[in-house]
């Protein structure tokens, strides 16, 4: 399979400061994709430089197949949302529509009011008197409605509430189920969009520090949940990399598949095995005080 | 009765030029469209609209003419010397000085888009010192006088129309910036 995105040895630096170094991924076609990481971690500035809004300092993207810079052919097939949008001042939310209607050859206005409804959008107002949720949806609208092959959402929900978020994902999925594309979502809230994720990029410190599939990914912890002293003696030895106490029982998230004799010996304990987070897995992977080389194991 | 009141117009123009940046730019290649593509359809859009303002300018300085000033010897709109000409002089010179002003904008907000702030401060301190030279060259090799004939011998068509170089160059220079400019 062709792939949609493929970039090699990326390196992109402001100044002295490496904000990307040595990144290499492809993303194939047809799935959703979480690109995850913490604050600075390089997110924001490999979605520019995917979308040739920012340049590389050296190395090569290929985005269907072809160099993205000042390329008609790759630019309008890219819908990318990002938190920093800007808008000229006299646009209103409809404007705003107009603008995408016509850059985006797949959008489509009937989704894109009826988005605008389920985020209660006023779409004669100007986009500068909008609040931060309502600007946040806006970009939502846009991303989900101009139903472009790569779409990429970048921290798309500022200043949204809970069931608003929800609202976006369920969205997504719906509209994903029915008009399959390929999505980049950048994000800090990794619990939340988890059960989105087939594919998950874990960006640390400019470096791409995972690249794999979400099951895969799941696969290689679980969690033990039971009275704290048979957990803690069930643990021992093994690498726990998150513990959570509740009156007198425990939840420990554990490194390793948790097959074959674990299983036996939890069962024998009388411990309950569960899927690891995603969240603690990540954040264990991108911990700052990880000595260098033990997230890849 | 003049009122040279026609230059806050030129300096509306000036600011259309910066604003194409500042509220355009950044909007245009967030939504995926190529900087050739944002370049084109905002450059063409003013060479139609200062065409267009430049041939209601000329009507309403027809105007201004057959009704002896509107009947109270005022010129708006019709300037001894600037309106002289024939009528594709006429709208030509007004033209001419509205696309300089326009780029002119286009070509400093391109420049702080391309290289931030303090790129423009540095810009304008070092144009400053270069028109301060200038100024002190004219004056201390007594050129002023002449500059000024040399001037007065053309007519306004003449002038506004080496205007169009300047006005080209920086066209040119701005994609030159806005290729290599970031969102």
């Amino acid at each position: 399979m062709s792939a949609i995105v493929e970039v090699r040895r990326l390196n992109k630096s402001f100044g002295s400061v490496a904000a990307l170094s040595d990144v290499n991924f492809r993303l194939e076609p047809g799935k959703i994709y979480g690109l995850l990481g913490r604050n600075g971690a390089g997110k924001t500035t490999l979605m520019h430089l995917l979308t040739a809004q920012n340049f590389a300092t050296s190395g090569e993207i290929r985005v269907f197949g072809e160099e993205p810079y000042e390329n008609e052919k790759v630019l309008s097939r890219i819908c990318f949302i990002k938190e920093s949008q800007k808008y000229p001042d006299t646009f209103r939310v409809k404007d705003v529509f107009q603008a995408a209607s016509e850059i985006f050859a797949n959008w489509d206005w009937e989704f894109a009011y009826s988005l605008a409804e389920d985020f209660r959008l006023p779409l004669n107002r100007l986009v500068k008197k909008l609040s931060r949720g309502m600007l946040s949806s806006v970009g939502i609208v846009v991303g989900l409605a101009s139903r472009a092959p790569l779409t990429i959402f970048d921290e798309p929900y500022l200043g949204l509430d809970a069931v608003a978020r929800s609202l976006f994902y369920d969205r997504l999925i719906e509209d994903y189920g029915e008009n399959p594309r390929t999505v980049i979502l950048s994000t800090h809230l990794i619990d939340e969009v988890s059960k989105l994720l087939e594919h998950v990029l874990v960006i640390d410190g400019g470096k791409l520090i995972l690249d794999e599939e979400t099951d895969e990914l799941r696969g290689r912890a679980y969690s033990v949940a039971g009275p704290a002293d048979k957990v803690e003696a069930f643990a021992k030895g093994k690498r726990v990399i998150h513990r959570e106490p509740f009156g007198g029982l425990t939840s420990a998230s554990i490194l390793g598949s948790g097959t074959g004799t674990d299983r036996e010996e939890a069962a024998r304990s009388g411990l309950e095995i569960a899927p690891v987070s995603l969240q603690q897995l990540i954040v264990h992977l991108t911990r700052t005080d990880r000595p260098s080389g033990q997230g890849r194991e | 009765m003049y009122t040279g009141a026609l230059s806050s117009l030129y300096g509306f123009i000036f600011v259309n030029g910066i604003m194409t940046i500042t509220q355009w730019f950044s909007f245009s290649i967030g939504l995926s469209v190529r900087r050739i593509d944002f370049f084109k359809g905002t450059t063409s859009l003013a060479v139609f609209l200062c065409a267009l303002y430049s041939v209601i300018l000329y009507v309403l300085a027809l105007a201004e003419e057959s009704t002896s000033g509107w009947g109270v010897q005022m010129h708006f709109f019709s300037i001894p010397w600037f309106s002289d000409g024939t009528e594709i002089e006429r709208i030509w010179v007004l033209f001419s000085l509205m696309l300089h002003l326009y780029f002119l904008g286009l070509i400093f907000a391109s420049w702080h888009r391309r290289f931030g702030r303090n790129a423009l401060f540095f810009l304008i301190v070092f144009l400053a010192l270069a028109l301060t030279v200038v100024a002190y060259l004219f004056t201390y090799y007594e050129i002023w006088e002449e500059a000024w004939e040399w001037i007065r011998s053309m007519s306004a068509a003449g002038v506004f129309g080496w205007l169009a170089i300047p006005t080209v160059l920086y066209a040119f220079f701005s994609y030159l910036l806005i290729r290599r400019a970031t969102a």
